[in-house]
Protein backbone atom coordinates (compact mmCIF):
# COMPACT_ATOMS: atom_id res chain seq x y z
CA UNK A 1 0.00 0.00 0.00
CA UNK A 2 1.61 3.53 -1.12
CA UNK A 3 1.31 5.83 1.41
CA UNK A 4 -0.78 8.84 0.51
CA UNK A 5 1.30 11.99 -0.41
CA UNK A 6 1.36 14.77 1.92
CA UNK A 7 -0.22 17.45 0.05
CA UNK A 8 -3.17 14.94 -0.19
CA UNK A 9 -3.79 14.23 3.59
CA UNK A 10 -6.54 15.63 5.22
CA UNK A 11 -7.82 18.14 2.77
CA UNK A 12 -10.84 19.55 4.72
CA UNK A 13 -8.45 19.94 7.75
CA UNK A 14 -6.64 22.16 5.46
CA UNK A 15 -8.88 23.87 4.23
CA UNK A 16 -10.70 24.84 6.95
CA UNK A 17 -7.03 25.85 8.69
CA UNK A 18 -6.01 27.81 5.92
CA UNK A 19 -9.34 29.73 6.26
CA UNK A 20 -8.02 31.00 9.80
CA UNK A 21 -5.70 33.85 7.66
CA UNK A 22 -8.96 35.49 7.57
CA UNK A 23 -8.95 36.01 11.18
CA UNK A 24 -8.01 39.78 11.52
CA UNK A 25 -8.49 42.21 14.24
CA UNK A 26 -10.78 45.66 13.30
CA UNK A 27 -9.30 47.81 10.57
CA UNK A 28 -6.46 50.17 11.78
CA UNK A 29 -5.31 47.75 14.47
CA UNK A 30 -1.65 47.83 12.62
CA UNK A 31 -1.51 52.02 12.22
CA UNK A 32 -0.24 52.32 15.43
CA UNK A 33 1.38 49.28 16.27
CA UNK A 34 4.99 50.36 14.67
CA UNK A 35 5.07 53.52 15.87
CA UNK A 36 3.88 52.38 19.89
CA UNK A 37 6.68 49.51 19.42
CA UNK A 38 9.43 52.54 18.37
CA UNK A 39 8.26 54.62 21.56
CA UNK A 40 8.73 51.60 23.85
CA UNK A 41 12.12 51.41 22.35
CA UNK A 42 12.98 55.02 22.49
CA UNK A 43 11.78 55.27 26.19
CA UNK A 44 13.93 52.65 27.29
CA UNK A 45 17.24 53.83 25.52
CA UNK A 46 16.03 57.16 27.61
CA UNK A 47 17.77 56.89 30.71
CA UNK A 48 21.21 57.12 29.39
CA UNK A 49 20.05 61.18 29.17
CA UNK A 50 19.00 61.86 32.66
CA UNK A 51 21.72 63.61 35.58
CA UNK A 52 24.12 61.64 36.66
CA UNK A 53 22.32 61.45 39.76
CA UNK A 54 18.93 60.24 38.72
CA UNK A 55 20.88 57.17 37.37
CA UNK A 56 22.72 56.42 40.42
CA UNK A 57 19.39 56.58 41.87
CA UNK A 58 17.41 54.40 39.90
CA UNK A 59 20.88 52.21 40.15
CA UNK A 60 19.60 52.14 43.58
CA UNK A 61 16.53 51.78 43.57
CA UNK A 62 16.36 49.29 41.05
CA UNK A 63 19.58 46.61 41.96
CA UNK A 64 20.16 46.02 45.94
CA UNK A 65 22.85 43.97 44.73
CA UNK A 66 24.68 47.41 43.92
CA UNK A 67 23.21 49.24 46.62
CA UNK A 68 24.61 46.58 49.25
CA UNK A 69 28.27 46.80 47.44
CA UNK A 70 28.15 50.26 47.44
CA UNK A 71 27.52 49.99 51.23
CA UNK A 72 30.25 47.51 51.80
CA UNK A 73 33.06 49.93 49.89
CA UNK A 74 31.82 52.54 51.56
CA UNK A 75 32.15 51.13 54.90
CA UNK A 76 34.91 49.41 54.44
CA UNK A 77 36.87 52.62 53.47
CA UNK A 78 35.22 53.80 56.85
CA UNK A 79 36.85 50.83 58.83
CA UNK A 80 40.17 51.02 57.30
CA UNK A 81 40.58 55.19 57.57
CA UNK A 82 39.40 54.07 61.03
CA UNK A 83 41.92 51.60 61.92
CA UNK A 84 44.83 54.04 60.46
CA UNK A 85 43.40 57.09 62.41
CA UNK A 86 43.92 54.54 65.89
CA UNK A 87 47.05 53.33 64.95
CA UNK A 88 48.94 56.90 64.03
CA UNK A 89 51.71 57.84 64.76
CA UNK A 90 53.40 54.65 63.72
CA UNK A 91 56.92 55.37 64.42
CA UNK A 92 58.50 55.49 67.57
CA UNK A 93 58.04 58.86 69.03
CA UNK A 94 60.43 59.48 72.14
CA UNK A 95 59.14 62.67 74.22
CA UNK A 96 61.69 63.40 76.30
CA UNK A 97 61.04 65.95 79.63
CA UNK A 98 64.38 66.04 81.17
CA UNK A 99 65.63 67.53 83.51
CA UNK A 100 68.40 70.43 82.73
CA UNK A 101 71.10 68.39 84.07
CA UNK A 102 70.49 65.34 81.52
CA UNK A 103 69.99 67.37 78.51
CA UNK A 104 74.01 67.53 77.65
CA UNK A 105 74.36 64.02 78.37
CA UNK A 106 71.54 64.06 74.99
CA UNK A 107 73.68 66.25 73.07
CA UNK A 108 76.57 64.84 73.57
CA UNK A 109 75.58 61.64 72.38
CA UNK A 110 74.03 63.10 69.33
CA UNK A 111 76.16 63.53 66.91
CA UNK A 112 76.61 66.38 64.44
CA UNK A 113 74.78 65.33 61.18
CA UNK A 114 77.17 64.34 58.36
CA UNK A 115 76.09 63.82 55.10
CA UNK A 116 78.40 60.12 55.00
CA UNK A 117 77.40 59.04 58.95
CA UNK A 118 74.06 57.34 59.16
CA UNK A 119 72.09 59.34 61.87
CA UNK A 120 71.82 57.77 65.09
CA UNK A 121 69.73 60.06 66.71
CA UNK A 122 67.13 62.11 65.26
CA UNK A 123 65.41 64.75 67.02
CA UNK A 124 62.31 66.03 65.89
CA UNK A 125 59.79 68.20 66.91
CA UNK A 126 56.75 66.67 68.83
CA UNK A 127 53.70 68.80 69.34
CA UNK A 128 52.28 68.93 72.79
CA UNK A 129 49.07 70.03 73.73
CA UNK A 130 48.63 73.23 73.68
CA UNK A 131 50.20 74.31 77.20
CA UNK A 132 53.30 76.37 76.00
CA UNK A 133 55.85 73.74 76.97
CA UNK A 134 57.52 71.87 74.18
CA UNK A 135 59.67 68.63 73.76
CA UNK A 136 61.75 66.80 71.61
CA UNK A 137 60.96 63.64 70.27
CA UNK A 138 63.46 61.19 69.17
CA UNK A 139 63.39 58.27 66.55
CA UNK A 140 66.19 56.02 68.11
CA UNK A 141 68.03 53.29 66.01
CA UNK A 142 68.83 50.64 68.80
CA UNK A 143 71.60 49.27 66.35
CA UNK A 144 73.01 52.73 66.18
CA UNK A 145 73.14 54.47 69.40
CA UNK A 146 76.09 54.47 71.39
CA UNK A 147 76.89 51.17 74.07
CA UNK A 148 75.24 52.08 77.08
CA UNK A 149 72.49 53.98 76.13
CA UNK A 150 70.10 51.12 75.27
CA UNK A 151 70.65 48.57 78.45
CA UNK A 152 69.66 45.42 78.23
CA UNK A 153 67.42 45.49 81.18
CA UNK A 154 65.15 47.37 79.36
CA UNK A 155 66.02 50.90 79.66
CA UNK A 156 64.91 51.60 75.77
CA UNK A 157 64.93 48.03 75.41
CA UNK A 158 63.18 45.85 72.19
CA UNK A 159 59.41 47.08 71.82
CA UNK A 160 57.35 45.19 74.28
CA UNK A 161 59.63 44.88 76.94
CA UNK A 162 58.78 47.08 80.06
CA UNK A 163 60.82 50.09 80.41
CA UNK A 164 63.03 51.38 83.29
CA UNK A 165 63.52 54.87 82.63
CA UNK A 166 66.04 56.01 85.57
CA UNK A 167 65.44 59.07 87.69
CA UNK A 168 65.45 61.98 86.19
CA UNK A 169 64.17 61.02 82.71
CA UNK A 170 60.66 60.98 81.95
CA UNK A 171 59.68 58.87 79.11
CA UNK A 172 56.87 58.38 76.87
CA UNK A 173 57.12 56.44 74.46
CA UNK A 174 54.02 54.85 71.76
CA UNK A 175 54.92 52.10 69.58
CA UNK A 176 53.12 50.88 66.78
CA UNK A 177 53.77 47.44 66.08
CA UNK B 1 6.58 32.59 -0.61
CA UNK B 2 7.90 35.75 -3.27
CA UNK B 3 7.42 33.86 -6.22
CA UNK B 4 4.51 31.99 -4.81
CA UNK B 5 2.74 35.74 -4.57
CA UNK B 6 4.15 36.95 -7.96
CA UNK B 7 2.99 33.81 -9.20
CA UNK B 8 -0.97 35.06 -7.81
CA UNK B 9 -0.11 38.30 -9.23
CA UNK B 10 0.09 37.23 -12.73
CA UNK B 11 -3.10 35.36 -12.51
CA UNK B 12 -1.09 31.71 -11.88
CA UNK B 13 1.10 32.35 -15.42
CA UNK B 14 4.19 30.87 -15.21
CA UNK B 15 6.76 33.86 -14.95
CA UNK B 16 10.53 33.38 -16.32
CA UNK B 17 12.46 32.23 -13.12
CA UNK B 18 15.04 34.63 -13.15
CA UNK B 19 12.88 37.61 -13.20
CA UNK B 20 11.55 35.55 -9.68
CA UNK B 21 14.92 35.58 -8.62
CA UNK B 22 15.96 38.90 -9.51
CA UNK B 23 12.86 40.25 -7.65
CA UNK B 24 13.58 38.32 -4.60
CA UNK B 25 17.46 39.00 -4.47
CA UNK B 26 16.00 43.13 -4.83
CA UNK B 27 13.98 42.57 -1.66
CA UNK B 28 16.64 40.60 0.21
CA UNK B 29 19.13 43.32 -0.39
CA UNK B 30 16.69 46.01 0.39
CA UNK B 31 16.03 44.41 3.96
CA UNK B 32 19.48 43.88 4.23
CA UNK B 33 19.87 47.57 4.02
CA UNK B 34 17.59 48.56 6.42
CA UNK B 35 18.92 46.37 8.94
CA UNK B 36 22.23 47.44 8.98
CA UNK B 37 20.84 51.34 9.12
CA UNK B 38 18.50 49.75 12.38
CA UNK B 39 21.94 48.15 13.47
CA UNK B 40 23.51 51.78 13.42
CA UNK B 41 20.68 52.82 15.44
CA UNK B 42 18.28 54.66 13.18
CA UNK B 43 15.06 53.76 14.10
CA UNK B 44 13.27 54.91 11.47
CA UNK B 45 14.90 51.90 9.45
CA UNK B 46 13.81 49.62 12.21
CA UNK B 47 9.80 51.09 12.31
CA UNK B 48 9.90 50.26 8.64
CA UNK B 49 10.73 46.63 8.95
CA UNK B 50 8.30 46.13 11.70
CA UNK B 51 5.94 47.16 9.26
CA UNK B 52 7.07 44.81 6.79
CA UNK B 53 6.26 42.05 9.29
CA UNK B 54 3.82 43.36 12.07
CA UNK B 55 0.87 41.43 10.63
CA UNK B 56 2.21 37.86 10.01
CA UNK B 57 4.08 37.60 13.56
CA UNK B 58 1.18 39.21 15.38
CA UNK B 59 -1.11 36.54 12.86
CA UNK B 60 1.12 33.65 14.01
CA UNK B 61 0.81 35.24 17.48
CA UNK B 62 -2.74 35.19 17.28
CA UNK B 63 -3.37 31.71 16.34
CA UNK B 64 -0.58 30.95 19.22
CA UNK B 65 -2.74 32.16 21.78
CA UNK B 66 -6.33 32.49 20.33
CA UNK B 67 -6.52 36.18 22.02
CA UNK B 68 -5.95 39.54 20.34
CA UNK B 69 -4.31 41.24 24.01
CA UNK B 70 -1.73 39.16 24.02
CA UNK B 71 -1.18 38.43 20.86
CA UNK B 72 -0.44 42.13 20.54
CA UNK B 73 1.75 42.43 23.62
CA UNK B 74 3.44 39.30 22.62
CA UNK B 75 4.57 41.28 19.14
CA UNK B 76 5.35 44.44 20.39
CA UNK B 77 7.83 42.63 22.96
CA UNK B 78 8.81 40.12 20.17
CA UNK B 79 9.72 43.38 18.21
CA UNK B 80 11.55 45.25 21.42
CA UNK B 81 13.64 42.42 21.93
CA UNK B 82 14.74 41.76 18.66
CA UNK B 83 15.97 45.59 17.63
CA UNK B 84 17.56 45.07 21.75
CA UNK B 85 19.88 41.97 20.36
CA UNK B 86 20.04 43.55 16.80
CA UNK B 87 23.48 44.03 17.25
CA UNK B 88 23.82 40.40 17.32
CA UNK B 89 21.72 39.47 13.96
CA UNK B 90 24.09 38.16 11.53
CA UNK B 91 22.28 37.67 8.94
CA UNK B 92 22.82 33.87 8.62
CA UNK B 93 19.12 34.12 8.16
CA UNK B 94 16.24 36.02 7.09
CA UNK B 95 15.90 38.75 9.45
CA UNK B 96 11.78 37.88 9.09
CA UNK B 97 12.84 34.17 10.13
CA UNK B 98 15.14 35.54 12.80
CA UNK B 99 12.02 37.87 14.36
CA UNK B 100 10.12 34.69 13.90
CA UNK B 101 12.02 32.97 16.15
CA UNK B 102 12.10 35.42 19.15
CA UNK B 103 8.72 35.82 19.10
CA UNK B 104 7.64 32.41 18.51
CA UNK B 105 10.13 31.44 21.88
CA UNK B 106 8.72 34.60 23.91
CA UNK B 107 4.76 32.87 23.00
CA UNK B 108 5.65 29.98 24.22
CA UNK B 109 7.25 30.83 27.19
CA UNK B 110 4.58 32.83 28.12
CA UNK B 111 2.08 29.92 27.15
CA UNK B 112 3.29 27.80 29.69
CA UNK B 113 3.21 30.07 32.14
CA UNK B 114 -0.42 31.14 31.56
CA UNK B 115 -2.51 28.43 33.57
CA UNK B 116 -5.82 28.99 32.12
CA UNK B 117 -7.17 31.64 29.45
CA UNK B 118 -10.84 32.17 29.75
CA UNK B 119 -11.80 34.18 26.96
CA UNK B 120 -11.24 33.62 23.31
CA UNK B 121 -11.40 35.80 20.35
CA UNK B 122 -13.85 34.27 18.45
CA UNK B 123 -16.01 36.36 16.53
CA UNK B 124 -13.43 37.80 14.22
CA UNK B 125 -13.66 36.26 10.79
CA UNK B 126 -14.37 38.99 8.65
CA UNK B 127 -16.61 39.56 5.35
CA UNK B 128 -14.55 37.93 3.38
CA UNK B 129 -14.01 34.21 5.02
CA UNK B 130 -17.65 34.14 5.95
CA UNK B 131 -18.49 33.90 2.31
CA UNK B 132 -15.02 32.07 1.11
CA UNK B 133 -16.33 28.99 -1.10
CA UNK B 134 -14.39 26.72 0.77
CA UNK B 135 -15.98 27.50 4.01
CA UNK B 136 -19.23 28.06 2.95
CA UNK B 137 -18.79 24.70 1.17
CA UNK B 138 -17.32 22.94 4.36
CA UNK B 139 -20.47 24.36 6.55
CA UNK B 140 -23.44 23.87 3.98
CA UNK B 141 -22.60 20.75 2.16
CA UNK B 142 -20.14 19.19 3.64
CA UNK B 143 -20.33 18.63 7.24
CA UNK B 144 -22.11 15.62 8.48
CA UNK B 145 -24.20 17.65 11.18
CA UNK B 146 -25.52 20.01 8.27
CA UNK B 147 -26.61 22.72 10.99
CA UNK B 148 -23.33 23.42 12.28
CA UNK B 149 -22.92 27.19 11.97
CA UNK B 150 -19.64 28.92 10.84
CA UNK B 151 -19.13 30.24 14.63
CA UNK B 152 -19.56 26.89 16.12
CA UNK B 153 -16.69 25.53 13.62
CA UNK B 154 -14.43 28.51 14.20
CA UNK B 155 -15.13 27.72 17.80
CA UNK B 156 -14.44 23.70 17.36
CA UNK B 157 -11.22 24.16 15.49
CA UNK B 158 -9.81 26.95 18.19
CA UNK B 159 -10.75 24.56 20.76
CA UNK B 160 -9.10 21.53 19.32
CA UNK B 161 -6.21 23.90 18.56
CA UNK B 162 -5.78 24.83 22.18
CA UNK B 163 -5.84 21.25 23.00
CA UNK B 164 -2.41 20.80 21.00
CA UNK B 165 1.08 20.92 22.65
CA UNK B 166 2.47 24.48 21.88
CA UNK B 167 5.57 22.76 19.55
CA UNK B 168 2.31 21.15 17.99
CA UNK B 169 0.09 24.08 17.43
CA UNK B 170 3.36 26.51 16.43
CA UNK B 171 3.69 23.77 13.42
CA UNK B 172 0.42 23.52 12.58
CA UNK B 173 0.01 27.29 12.46
CA UNK B 174 3.19 27.88 10.29
CA UNK B 175 2.80 25.66 7.86
CA UNK B 176 -1.76 25.16 7.42
CA UNK B 177 -2.46 28.67 8.57
CA UNK B 178 1.01 30.97 7.66
CA UNK B 179 1.76 29.25 5.03
CA UNK B 180 5.51 28.74 5.31
CA UNK B 181 7.73 25.89 4.05
CA UNK B 182 8.92 22.97 6.09
CA UNK B 183 12.88 24.42 5.93
CA UNK B 184 11.38 27.58 6.88
CA UNK B 185 10.05 26.49 9.75
CA UNK B 186 12.73 24.07 10.58
CA UNK B 187 14.63 27.07 10.50
CA UNK B 188 12.59 28.95 13.56
CA UNK B 189 11.85 26.75 15.37
CA UNK B 190 15.42 25.16 15.90
CA UNK B 191 14.86 21.45 15.00
CA UNK B 192 15.23 19.50 11.53
CA UNK B 193 12.60 18.81 8.90
CA UNK B 194 11.37 15.66 9.57
CA UNK B 195 10.66 16.55 13.17
CA UNK B 196 8.59 19.35 11.70
CA UNK B 197 6.81 16.43 9.20
CA UNK B 198 6.22 14.37 11.85
CA UNK B 199 5.13 16.86 14.43
CA UNK B 200 2.89 18.04 11.80
CA UNK B 201 1.34 15.13 11.09
CA UNK B 202 0.59 13.86 14.67
CA UNK B 203 -1.21 17.79 14.88
CA UNK B 204 -3.38 17.02 11.91
CA UNK B 205 -3.88 13.39 13.38
CA UNK B 206 -5.35 15.05 16.58
CA UNK B 207 -7.15 17.63 14.91
CA UNK B 208 -9.16 15.72 12.84
CA UNK B 209 -10.14 13.33 15.36
CA UNK B 210 -11.98 16.24 17.44
CA UNK B 211 -13.22 17.95 14.14
CA UNK B 212 -14.80 14.53 13.15
CA UNK B 213 -18.29 15.84 13.29
CA UNK B 214 -17.78 18.63 11.38
CA UNK B 215 -14.91 17.87 8.71
CA UNK B 216 -15.03 14.94 6.70
CA UNK B 217 -11.07 13.36 6.41
CA UNK B 218 -9.59 10.89 4.21
CA UNK B 219 -8.21 9.25 7.32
Amino acid sequence: MTPTPEHEEFPELKKLLALKRHEAPPPGYFQNFSSKVIARIEAQSAPAARPWWARWLAEFDLRPAVASAYALVVGGFLVVGLGVALDRPSEVAVELQMPPVAQPLLAAQAPAPSPAAQPQLTLQPVPLPDNGSSAVGAVLNPDTAPSGFFRNDGFIGAPGVQDKSPAGLNFRRSFSE
Amino acid sequence: MLQALTLRAFGGAAIPKTVATEQENTAVAEERALVQRAQSGDTSAYDELVRKHQERIYSTLYHMTANHEDANDLAQEAFIKAYAALKSFKGDSSFFTWVYRIAVNRTINFLKQRKHRAAMSLNDLDFNAENHPDLVALVSDRTPRREAGLSELQEKLNEALQTLSEPHRLVVTLHDVQGLPHDEIAKIMDCNVGTVRSRLFYARQQLQAQLSDYIKGNR
